[in-house]
C-alpha cells in the first residue's frame, strides 16, 4: 500500500496530468469544436473554422427568428420551474411526514416515475389529452405541464434527500416549543433547505429549457421554443448561426449553474453547525 | 404557579419489546426528578411520552391534574432540552430564544424583552446577535435552556442534558442548571445514565430497570437505603456481604467502600460486618485510596475506599487484612 503510494508520489504529477487531459478531451473538446465552428466565415458549421467573423452571433442576437423562440423558452422554463419547485418541495416535505415507511416508498416511486416514462410517450399522452379536452388554444399550457412533470423528479429527489439530512431533532424541538406545522415549514425547514431548493430550481430550469421532444409534439406549426428552432436549423440549413446559438445558451447555462453553486456554498457555510 | 406531573401506569411496547411496563410516578410542583437507568431501561421513552413526542400504549400523563394524553407536544406547554441541543443553525442566538414566543404570537416588544431576560438568566446577555455556530458546547446548552424556558412552560424536560459536555464543564453545568431550575421554580424531569449527575441535581431520583421503576427517593435515601441489589450496585459502589452467620436470617448487608477501613492487625477483635481476606490491588486516587480485597469466605471482591493514604508497604498483594466497618448503623440490610 505504502509502496504504491510512494511510486505514485514520484510519478504522481504525470498520473494527474494524464487524468486531467483525459477529462479535458472527453468534456471540453466537443464543446470547443462547437464554439469554434460558430466563428467560421463559411456558410456551414464545419470544423475546422475558416477565418473569423462574429456575423453569426450578430444574427442570433438580433434576428427575430432566434430571439422569439429564446424568449418563449425562457418564459416556459420560468413558469415550469416555479411549478416544479412548488410541487416538488411540497411533495418532499409531505413524504417526510409519513409515518408508514411503505407509504413513503410508494410516494417516492410515484414521484420519480416521470424519469422512467419516455418523453415520446408523455408527449403522445399529453397531445391526446389536449385533443380530448379540446384544448386547441391551450397547447402552451400543455407543454408547460409536460415539461414541469419531466423536471419534477429532479426537484423531488434533491429536496427529499436534503430533508433526510436535516437533524430530526430540529423538527421535534420546534414542536415542543409550540410551533405548528406551518411555522415549522416556513421558519425552520424552508430556510435550511434554501440552498438545495435553489440548486433544484436551476436544475429544473435547465432541464425544461433544453427539452425538445414535448415541444416538437405539442406546439402548433410556427410556434417554436429555442431547442425546436435549433433542431430544425440542424436538419435544414446547418448554418453557423446554430452553433452560435448553442454557444450562447451553453454560456448562460454555465453561468446559471456556476452562480447557483456559489450562492449555495456561501449560504451553507453560514448556517453550518457541527 | 408550578404544576405537578402525574404519570399513571404508562406502558409502551415497540413490537414485542415492552419498553415501559406500567410506570407510576408523581412529581410535586417545582420538584426536579431524575430518571436514572442504563441504556434500554426506558427512561428516554418515558420522557418522550411526557413530552408527547411518543404516544403511550396505555396509561395517562397529567399536568396539574389534567390529562395531557390527547395533546400534541406543541399544546402541552413544555420546555424540552435535547442532548444535541437542536438549536436552529440558521437563526441567531436571540432568534432561537424568541422562537417559542413567536410560536405563541407574542408581540415583538415582549419577544425582545423576554429574550433578553432569558439570555441574562443563562449569563449570555451579550450573545444575542451571534450565530449559533460560533458558540462553544457549554454556550449552546445555555442557549437551548434559555429557549426552552422562554415561554414560561409548565414543565421542563431534560434529555441527557450533560452528555455532550466534557467532564469539567459537565460538573459546572449541573450546578448551573440546578440553580436556574430553582430560581425559575419549574417542575423538571431529567433523564441520565450518570449517577453522579442524578445525585447532584435531583430532589428525587427515580431508578428504572428494564421498563420498571425499582426505587424512587431522595439521593440520600437511594444511596443509603437501596431497595435491592441492583440499586445498591448501580448507584455508587457497594459491597454486598451475605449474612448467613446470623441464625440463618440470610440477609445481605450493603456496605459502601467508604464505610470500610483496612486493618493489618488480624488479632484485634472483629466488629459487625467486618470481613477478612487478602489484598488484590491498592490504587492511589488522590484524596482517597482504593483497596481491593478477595474475601476469605466467599472469594468475592470487596472494596474499601480509605480517606487519605494507606501504608502501602503492609498492603502488598496477597497480604492478609481485615476490612472493619466504621459505622455499622449506616449499613443497610437487604432481606
Amino acid at each position: 500500500m505504502t509502496a504504491l503510494r510512494e511510486s505514485l508520489g514520484k510519478s504522481g504529477w504525470a498520473v494527474r496530468l494524464a487524468a486531467g487531459l483525459a477529462a479535458f478531451i472527453l468534456f471540453a473538446v466537443p464543446a470547443l469544436v462547437l464554439v469554434a465552428t460558430s466563428w467560421t466565415e463559411q456558410r456551414f458549421a464545419l470544423f475546422p473554422p475558416k477565418g473569423f467573423t462574429l456575423e453569426w452571433f450578430g444574427e442570433v442576437l438580433t434576428s427575430k427568428k432566434w430571439l422569439q423562440p429564446f424568449g418563449r423558452s425562457a418564459t416556459v422554463a420560468a413558469i415550469g420551474t416555479a411549478l416544479a419547485v412548488i410541487l416538488g418541495v411540497a411533495a418532499a416535505i409531505g413524504v417526510s411526514r409519513l409515518r408508514s415507511s411503505r407509504a413513503a416508498r410508494a410516494w417516492r416511486t410515484v414521484m420519480i416515475l416521470p424519469l422512467a416514462v419516455p418523453p415520446i410517450a408523455l408527449g403522445v399522452g399529453l397531445y391526446n389529452m389536449g385533443r380530448w379536452l379540446n384544448l386547441s388554444d391551450g397547447r402552451m399550457a400543455l407543454l408547460i405541464l409536460g415539461q414541469m412533470i419531466s423536471a419534477l423528479p429532479f426537484v423531488f429527489v434533491l429536496v427529499a434527500g436534503a430533508i433526510t439530512r436535516l437533524d430530526p431533532n430540529l423538527h421535534k424541538a420546534a414542536q415542543t416549543l409550540g410551533a405548528n406545522s406551518w411555522l415549522i415549514i416556513r421558519k425552520v425547514e424552508l430556510p435550511l433547505l434554501g440552498p438545495t431548493i435553489l440548486a433544484a430550481a436551476v436544475f429544473a430550469f435547465v432541464v425544461i429549457f433544453d427539452e425538445v421532444v414535448l415541444a416538437v409534439f405539442l406546439l402548433p406549426p410556427g410556434v417554436e421554443t429555442l431547442p425546436v428552432t435549433m433542431l430544425r436549423a440542424s436538419q435544414e440549413t446547418m448554418t453557423p448561426a446554430l452553433t452560435a446559438a448553442s454557444t450562447v445558451v451553453s454560456l448562460l447555462a454555465v453561468l446559471l449553474l456556476g452562480g447557483s453553486q456559489m450562492v449555495g456554498r456561501g449560504k451553507k457555510g453560514g448556517a453550518d453547525a457541527p | 404557579m408550578a404544576v405537578g406531573v402525574d404519570i399513571w401506569q404508562v406502558k409502551v411496547a415497540f413490537g414485542a419489546l415492552e419498553v415501559l411496563k406500567g410506570v407510576d410516578l408523581n412529581i410535586a410542583p417545582g420538584e426536579l426528578v431524575t430518571l436514572l437507568g442504563a441504556s434500554g431501561s426506558g427512561k428516554s421513552t418515558l420522557l418522550n411520552v411526557v413530552a408527547g413526542l411518543l404516544q403511550a400504549d396505555s396509561g395517562d400523563v397529567a399536568f396539574d391534574g389534567r390529562s395531557v394524553q390527547d395533546l400534541a407536544p406543541r399544546d402541552r406547554n413544555i420546555g424540552f432540552l435535547f442532548q444535541s441541543y437542536a438549536l436552529f443553525p440558521h437563526l441567531t442566538v436571540a432568534e432561537n430564544v424568541a422562537f417559542p414566543l413567536r410560536a405563541r404570537h407574542r408581540d415583538k416588544k415582549t419577544q425582545g424583552r423576554v429574550t433578553q431576560q432569558m439570555l441574562d438568566l443563562v449569563h449570555l446577555g451579550e450573545a444575542g446577535g451571534r450565530k449559533v455556530s460560533t458558540l462553544s458546547g457549554g454556550q449552546r446548552q445555555r442557549v437551548a435552556l434559555a429557549r426552552a424556558l422562554a415561554a414560561e412552560p409548565a414543565v421542563l424536560l431534560l434529555d441527557e442534558p450533560m452528555a455532550a459536555l466534557d467532564k469539567h464543564l459537565r460538573e459546572e453545568m449541573q450546578v448551573e442548571v440546578r440553580r436556574i431550575q430553582r430560581d425559575v421554580g419549574i417542575t423538571t424531569i431529567s433523564v441520565t445514565h450518570d449517577q453522579t449527575e442524578a445525585m447532584t441535581m435531583s430532589d428525587r431520583i427515580a431508578i428504572l430497570r428494564e421498563g420498571t421503576l425499582v426505587q424512587v427517593g431522595s439521593p440520600e435515601e437511594c444511596y443509603m437505603r437501596p431497595a435491592d441489589r441492583f440499586v445498591a450496585t448501580f448507584l455508587g459502589e457497594a459491597n454486598l456481604v451475605p449474612l448467613t452467620d446470623r441464625a440463618g436470617s440470610g440477609g445481605t448487608a450493603v456496605v459502601r467502600p467508604e464505610n470500610y477501613t483496612v486493618e493489618t492487625n488480624l488479632a484485634a477483635p472483629a466488629g459487625p460486618y467486618s470481613a477478612t481476606g487478602t489484598v488484590r490491588l491498592v490504587s492511589y486516587q488522590g484524596a482517597r485510596c482504593r483497596v481491593e480485597v478477595t474475601a476469605e469466605t466467599t472469594g468475592e471482591l470487596l472494596v474499601a475506599s480509605v480517606a487519605g493514604t494507606v501504608d502501602r508497604a503492609g498492603l502488598a498483594p496477597g497480604a492478609p487484612v481485615r476490612l472493619r466497618c466504621l459505622e455499622p448503623d449506616k449499613v443497610h440490610v437487604l432481606t
